[in-house]
C-alpha cells in the first residue's frame, strides 16, 4: 500500500511537470546550413554580402510566458593563425526580427515577445567589411541562433 | 490472489510514472538553437595607383635651379596589398632608358627621389635595377609620395629628353 | 645521356628562381626640355688706366687688374657658343680722342683668345657644345706722350651667343 502511494505521488508530480512543458514549445531552423562570404576588391567593395538566410520560427503553449530570440557567433572569423574580429560583421533582418550593427561572442536579443507565434519566417542578410588589413586565408565562424524563455 | 494484484498494480504504476518521465523530457527544449556556418576566403591581391601619368622637368638655369622638381609636384602612390603577413610586399621602379634626346643623353642616375610615408624610401633611378620604393610586411593600404629631383647643369645639350618609368608593385 | 643532363639542370634553375604570385604595375612617361641658354658674368663694372709715365710705363694696366670672366651656355651638342666684345667709339675726353685700337688684352683659359678693341665685335671666346666656361682678360692701353691731358672714356658690350 504504501509502495503504490509513492507511485501515484510520483506519477502525479511528473504529470503535473509534463504539463508545463508541454504548454511551450519552440521550432526553430536555420537555411542555408552554411554560407561564404564573396571575395571582391576592398576598394569597389567596402563590405560583402552574404547570401539571404531564412530563419523559420514557431511558438505554441507560450501563455502569458515571456520569450526571445538571440544571435551570436561562436567566434571571431578564423584561419590558422589569424583572426577577423566577428564585430565586422553587421547584419539587417525583416519584422520582426532586429537589425544590428555589430556580431559578438555573446547572446544578443534580435526579438522579444510574450505569447504564442504562429509559424514565422524572417530573411537575415550579414556585412562583412572588406579590409585590405586582411590576410591571406579562408577564415570561419558560426552564427547561431537560440529560442528561449527563463 | 488479492495479494499477487496489489503487487501487480503497484508495478503498473512505477512502470506508468517512468514512461511519463521518459515522454515529458522529449517534448519541449529550452532554450533551442539552430546556426549557419559563414567563411569568407582572401586571396593573395596588390593593387597600385600611381597619381600622375607624366613627369615633366622644364628648362632652369642651374646655377639657381641646381635639381629641378618636376612640374606636376609630389606623385602619390597608394600601395594595397593582401599576403599572409610574412613575405614582403614591395614597391620598385626601373627607368626604360637613360633621358634622351635623339642621340643626346642625360644618365639617369641624374633623376633621384625622396620620398614621405611609412615604408617608402628615397633613392636614384636605374636602368640595369629595379629600386626598391617601398617595402611592408603586412596586408594593408599604404599612402606615400615621391618628389623626384632631375640634376641640372650646363653641360647638358639642348634637346627634349624623354624616357619611361615602371612601378611594379608584388608579394610572392 | 649528355642531352638529358643539361635538360635537368636547366629545370633546377627554374625551380630555384623566386617568382612574385601578385604583382600589379604602373608607368609614367618623364620628359625633361633643355633649351638654349646664355649667362655671362663678368667681374668687374669698370676698367680705370691711371695717368703714367710713357717712358717707364709704355703700356697701362687698369687698377682693377685681370677681369675674371665666366660664360655659360647651352647649346647643341655641336653648337658654337661665342663671347665678342666691342667699343661704342674712341676714348673721348671733350673734343680728343685716343684711338680704341690701343686697348689691347691678353687671355687664360680654354677658348679665350687675346685681341685689340675695335668699334666692330671682336672674338674674346668660343666654344663647342653646353658648358661653363671661365677665364680671364688683362687689358693694356698702350701710352704716349702725344696724348692730350683729359679725362678719357668708352663703353665695352660683351654678347655671349649660345644658339
Amino acid at each position: 500500500m504504501k509502495l503504490a502511494t509513492i507511485a501515484l505521488a510520483a506519477f502525479l508530480v511528473v504529470l503535473a511537470s509534463s504539463q508545463d512543458a508541454r504548454a511551450q514549445s519552440f521550432t526553430l531552423t536555420v537555411t542555408p546550413s552554411s554560407f561564404a562570404f564573396p571575395s571582391g576588391d576592398p576598394d569597389t567593395m567596402p563590405e560583402v554580402q552574404s547570401p539571404m538566410v531564412t530563419v523559420s520560427y514557431k511558438v505554441t503553449g507560450a501563455g502569458k510566458t515571456a520569450w526571445h530570440m538571440a544571435i551570436r557567433a561562436t567566434s571571431d572569423l578564423t584561419s590558422v593563425s589569424d583572426t577577423i574580429p566577428v564585430a565586422n560583421i553587421r547584419w539587417t533582418a525583416t519584422a520582426p526580427l532586429a537589425s544590428g550593427i555589430a556580431l559578438t561572442t555573446s547572446d544578443q536579443t534580435i526579438l522579444s515577445r510574450t505569447g504564442n507565434m504562429t509559424q514565422s519566417t524572417s530573411t537575415v542578410i550579414f556585412y562583412l567589411k572588406n579590409l585590405w588589413t586582411y590576410k591571406v586565408g579562408t577564415y570561419n565562424t558560426t552564427i547561431v541562433f537560440t529560442l528561449s524563455s527563463p | 490472489m488479492r495479494r499477487g494484484f496489489r503487487q501487480l498494480t503497484t508495478s503498473g504504476w512505477l512502470l506508468m510514472a517512468l514512461l511519463l518521465i521518459a515522454t515529458a523530457d522529449t517534448r519541449a527544449q529550452n532554450p533551442l538553437s539552430a546556426s549557419t556556418a559563414a567563411s569568407f576566403t582572401v586571396d593573395l591581391q596588390v593593387k597600385l595607383t600611381v597619381s600622375a601619368t607624366t613627369l615633366t622637368f622644364p628648362n632652369s638655369d642651374p646655377d639657381s635651379v641646381p635639381q629641378i622638381p618636376a612640374s606636376e609636384g609630389p606623385v602619390t602612390i597608394t600601395a594595397n596589398a593582401r599576403n599572409e603577413g610574412t613575405n614582403q610586399i614591395i614597391l620598385s621602379v626601373q627607368a626604360s632608358d637613360d633621358l634622351r634626346s635623339v642621340l643626346n643623353v642625360i644618365p639617369i642616375s641624374a633623376l633621384t627621389w625622396t620620398a614621405t610615408g611609412t615604408g617608402f624610401t628615397g633613392g636614384t633611378m636605374s636602368t640595369s635595377t629595379a629600386r626598391t620604393a617601398a617595402s611592408w610586411s603586412t596586408s594593408g593600404s599604404y599612402t606615400g609620395t615621391m618628389s623626384f629631383l632631375l640634376a641640372n647643369s650646363w653641360n647638358y645639350p639642348v634637346g627634349n629628353y624623354g624616357t619611361m618609368l615602371t612601378y611594379t608593385l608584388s608579394t610572392p | 645521356m649528355k642531352k638529358v643532363l643539361i635538360t635537368l639542370i636547366a629545370v633546377l634553375a627554374f625551380a630555384g628562381t623566386v617568382t612574385f604570385a601578385a604583382t600589379d604595375t604602373k608607368t609614367v612617361s618623364v620628359s625633361a626640355t633643355v633649351s638654349a641658354t646664355a649667362k655671362l658674368a663678368i667681374s668687374a663694372a669698370t676698367l680705370t688706366f691711371p695717368d703714367a709715365d710713357p717712358d717707364t710705363t709704355p703700356s697701362i694696366s687698369p687698377t682693377e687688374g685681370a677681369l675674371t670672366i665666366t660664360a655659360k651656355g647651352k647649346t647643341s651638342a655641336a653648337g658654337n657658343i661665342t663671347l665678342v666684345v666691342n667699343a661704342d667709339g674712341p676714348l673721348t675726353s671733350g673734343t680728343d680722342t685716343i684711338g680704341i685700337s690701343n686697348l689691347t688684352w691678353t687671355a687664360a683659359g680654354a677658348g679665350y683668345v687675346a685681341g685689340t678693341m675695335n668699334t666692330s665685335d671682336q672674338s674674346v671666346g668660343s666654344w663647342t657644345g653646353s658648358g661653363n666656361y671661365a677665364g680671364t682678360q688683362s687689358y693694356l692701353l698702350a701710352n704716349s706722350w702725344t696724348y692730350v691731358t683729359g679725362s678719357y672714356s668708352a663703353t665695352l658690350t660683351y654678347t655671349l651667343t649660345a644658339p
